[in-house]
């Protein structure tokens, strides 16, 4: 029992891993897909959908907080039986698998249209996954330090774009308000994908120390932080660029940046996709980790490295199929919300409600039979 | 040494709290080996067939003397004349014996008296004791290790005058036979980090062992990794203070090197010139070193990648000057970098073992005349061979030479990641980079920290320095069983304000 509490994260670490994960492939465009469904008010729906995920977290809080040793790949069965939790077990495996193909193509198309258009996509995708596999092998510990300490990138990227708040100008923000309350859903979900991260928390939540309210504390201050942060992002390219102007471009942080010339190097925004592919690799580590530790505890295996090999290999070659043009990255993005809104939120409120209501329930009925 | 055998195996007993010392010779005698731990260069010579005791640390004390002092006269008198011996002192406090006992005297106790005889047979060793060359500083301590494993003892023992240093001796090498000496202060050292070391040590099994090279080699915990694991050197003053941060010491008989363990990352980076200078000099020189690091491994593959794929990045006044100069060369920038990366190390390494005269000679002509002649010939451009001069001059500025060496490798796969994919190429490499720093651990310590993990407390002794009265605990790096090193010492300071 003492080497696995040594084995635990501490709470630092928790809240660097969630905001790692949420902070990743999305930041770059979220302005763009917000503005695309709910105008100068996506911000209004970026906000409702901060509140929402505060709710699935409680939610998810209530469900993990039954069964403090286990991630969601073990407690599954525990609530479902073996037949249907090993059903649902694989689908989180797919559906993980498909977030890290859906990270690795947008982080390659993003490279081959701004930096490296010569590059081959299978070059980056190997490096990206191949570089992941390394870090998740080390373990949860070491991905936790690592996680913690590149978060001091995310400083400077904060303070690149406060760089830019000098030619802001607020009048673009408004009328405030006038968008339809169905174009604020929409772009809630845009929202929501650029977030995405949060189901970690059920695996994470068994690996952390302290009580589970200061845990749950932990993990609402960190969605706190990733809403403010993207709040901010959100906020300075909607005010540096019109509401009209906006449309033209898919990347605004990165144009903004473009248009700074510091004294001593040019070109800023290169310098903030260098530090941006860190915070990529960061998410698509946490997903990998989740889905190879989830296939490896499905197979009740000791070799987690095999899985591991696995499972980065399929993420590799099925992102190749997929590829880099716009027309596949765009259905597979649309499927993956839509998935996503399944996996990410459906499925854990519905655990929410069957565990506080019908597994309590039944587990009260088991020992008072015992 | 029948009477006493028991001593070297039975466990440990209580230790009495006594002051005195009792008419028992036995229990004296258990007493005072208790009193050091049994450290092995406590040394007992049993005479009188075990009714009288001379005892010494082998490591301070000086046989020559011990002879003219003590054996020559005794050998001339009965056992009744012996405790009036003239030159001797009569001394019956325990913690009075120890203390003459650490500055190299030699005790003399027989059975039925409580009064030792204590003789000052302190060693004084001719030779010198120099500077070591790959370890200079500006102030403080000129003292080095020399090849001797009791004299390198002695260095160590004649600055902490404590009975809780101890040390322990192995014999390594099949055939060989070295002596190594294991070197920890008890009380601080952790005991899982001394018994690690032990096991580690014991663990060897090899026909010969030449230098403290070999035992980092077999004792380390990556053997594949590029980075040295255990701190190097040879300097007494730096083994001391970090036997007093709880390290781990490993001396071997025949060599002047000292390996410490456990090593991060940062120690590397730390010199005790840090702590002669004021301690705002003392942060400017550390933070200069830790940026050296990042110059010497990434500026040639920042230039690469600016050249190759990122020109965009160079302000606009600066973008005509650059262009006219690598516009004449006919290799791409990575075969210059190379080219000059390699001309460099093959200066360095023919220089290294030359005379000092010859040395210079070589530094002139490779450094002035090739650098010279190979830009006129259109090989290699001016920026070239200003940043490979830069990143070289950048690796040399790390104290430890281990350090040095890892980065000029290491700036070989940066440079050809930067040549193929510029920009991401060092983010990877970086990224990679960081990630083998943070998984690695010495002797259960994480090697990157205090970074990954994140100790905010110990970053006061890493990048930066604070004043020596602010560091009141210990780092957490070898996980040292008493954390605190000092009370407040600048009391003085706040009395006065309090009079006033």
């Amino acid at each position: 029992m003492a080497r696995t509490e040594n084995k635990k994260i501490s709470r630092r670490q928790f809240f660097f891993i969630i905001i790692q994960t949420q902070i990743g492939v999305g930041v770059l465009s979220l302005p763009f897909d917000l503005h695309q469904a709910a105008k100068q008010d996506g911000w209004i729906s970026f906000v409702l959908a901060g509140l929402c995920i505060q709710l699935l977290i409680v939610a998810m809080w209530l469900t993990a907080r039954q069964f403090p040793d286990d991630d969601l790949i073990s407690f599954l069965p525990k609530l479902f039986g073996n037949a249907i939790g090993k059903l649902l077990s694989s689908a989180y495996y797919l559906y993980f698998v498909c977030v890290c193909v859906l990270i690795l193509v947008l982080f390659g198309r993003m490279l081959h249209l701004w930096i490296l258009p010569n590059t081959p996509f299978w070059v980056l995708a190997i490096l990206l996954a191949f570089t992941c596999l390394y870090l998740i092998s080390s373990g949860l510990l070491v991905m936790a330090r690592i996680y913690t300490f590149v978060s001091i990138l995310l400083v400077i990227i904060f303070l690149l774009l406060v760089s830019a708040l000098p030619d802001i100008q607020l009048v673009y923000l408004l009328p405030v308000g006038q968008t339809p309350i169905p174009q604020l859903v929409k772009g809630a979900q845009a929202a929501v994908l650029a977030m995405l991260g949060y189901i970690s928390f059920f695996y994470l939540y068994p690996h952390t120390k302290g009580t589970p309210a200061e845990r749950l504390k932990t993990m609402s201050y960190a969605n706190l932080f990733v809403i403010l942060f993207y709040l901010f992002v959100v906020f300075v390219s909607f005010t540096y660029f019109s509401t009209s102007e906006i449309t033209f471009v898919p990347q605004p942080v990165l144009y903004l940046l473009k248009a700074i010339e510091l004294h001593v190097i040019s070109r800023v925004d290169l310098f903030l996709l260098s530090m941006w592919i860190v915070s990529v690799a960061t998410s698509f580590s946490t997903y990998l980790f989740m889905a190879s530790k989830g296939l490896t505890d499905m197979f009740h295996s000791k070799k987690p490295s095999r899985f591991a090999v696995f499972s980065t290999t399929l993420i590799v070659v099925a992102s190749l199929i997929v590829g880099i043009d716009e027309q596949p990255i765009d259905s597979f993005t649309q499927f993956v919300t839509h998935v996503s809104m399944v996996f990410s939120n459906v499925i854990p409120l519905f655990l929410m409600l069957y565990t506080v209501s019908i597994y309590r329930f039944i587990r009260r009925k088991r020992h008072g039979k015992v | 040494m029948k009477p006493f055998k028991s001593l070297r195996q039975k466990p440990k007993e209580q230790k009495q709290k006594t002051e005195r010392n009792t008419t028992s010779l036995q229990e004296n005698i258990t007493y005072f080996v208790e009193a050091f731990h049994r450290s092995d260069d406590l040394k007992l010579r049993i005479l009188e067939e075990g009714r009288a005791v001379l005892f010494y640390l082998e490591s301070l004390a000086d046989q020559a003397k011990i002879q003219n002092e003590f054996f020559k006269p005794y050998m001339k008198m009965d056992d009744q004349e012996v405790m009036k011996f003239s030159s001797g002192k009569k001394v019956h406090d325990r913690k009075e014996i120890i203390k003459l006992l650490l500055k190299g005297h030699s005790a003399f106790a027989i059975d039925g008296s409580a009064d030792m005889l204590l003789f000052n047979t302190t060693s004084a060793f001719n030779r010198s004791v120099e500077e070591p060359d790959n370890e200079k500083v500006v102030r403080g301590s000129h003292e080095g290790f020399i090849d001797n494993l009791m004299i390198n003892i002695n260095l160590i023992r004649k600055r902490i005058e404590n009975e809780n240093l101890v040390v322990t001796f192995e014999k390594l090498g099949k055939l060989t036979n070295t002596k190594v000496a294991l070197v920890y202060l008890d009380g601080v050292a952790n005991p899982q980090l001394v018994d690690k070391v032990k096991t580690r040590l014991k663990d060897i099994s090899v026909d010969f062992i030449i230098s403290p090279g070999f035992i980092e080699e077999f004792i380390e915990d990556h053997a594949y990794s590029p980075f040295p694991q255990m701190i190097n050197t040879e300097r007494p003053d730096k083994t001391v203070a970090n036997l007093m941060e709880g390290r781990v010491a490993v001396l071997s008989e025949g060599s002047s090197t000292c390996l410490m363990a456990p090593a991060t990352f940062f120690a590397f980076y730390q010199s005790p010139d840090d702590y002669n200078s004021r301690w705002f000099t003392g942060t400017f020189i550390r933070l200069i070193r830790l940026f050296s690091f990042i110059i010497a491994i990434g500026l040639p593959a920042f230039y690469i990648s600016i050249v190759g794929f990122h020109f965009e990045v160079i302000p606009k006044d600066l973008v005509i000057p650059v262009k006219s100069s690598i516009n004449e060369i006919a290799y791409p920038p990575i075969i210059e970098a190379l080219v000059m990366v390699i001309i460099i190390e093959l200066i360095r390494e023919a220089g290294i073992r030359l005379p000092t005269p010859v040395g210079q000679t070589i530094g002139i002509v490779g450094g002035l005349v090739i650098g010279d002649a190979i830009v006129r010939a259109g090989l290699v451009s001016n920026f070239m061979i200003i940043v490979v001069a830069l990143t070289a001059i950048a690796s040399f500025v790390v104290p430890s030479n281990e350090m040095s060496t890892t980065l000029r490798l290491l700036t070989f796969p940066l440079i050809i990641l930067s040549a193929t994919l510029g920009f991401v190429g060092i983010v990877f490499g970086m990224l990679l980079l960081l990630i083998h720093l943070s998984r690695m651990e010495s002797f259960g310590t994480p090697y990157f920290a205090p970074l990954a993990p994140l100790h905010v407390k110990d970053l006061k002794d890493t990048f930066i320095r604070l004043p020596l009265f602010k560091m009141n605990t210990r780092p957490k790096n070898a996980k040292p069983i008493k954390g605190k090193t000092q009370a407040t010492s600048r009391e003085w300071r706040r009395d006065g304000k309090n009079r006033k």
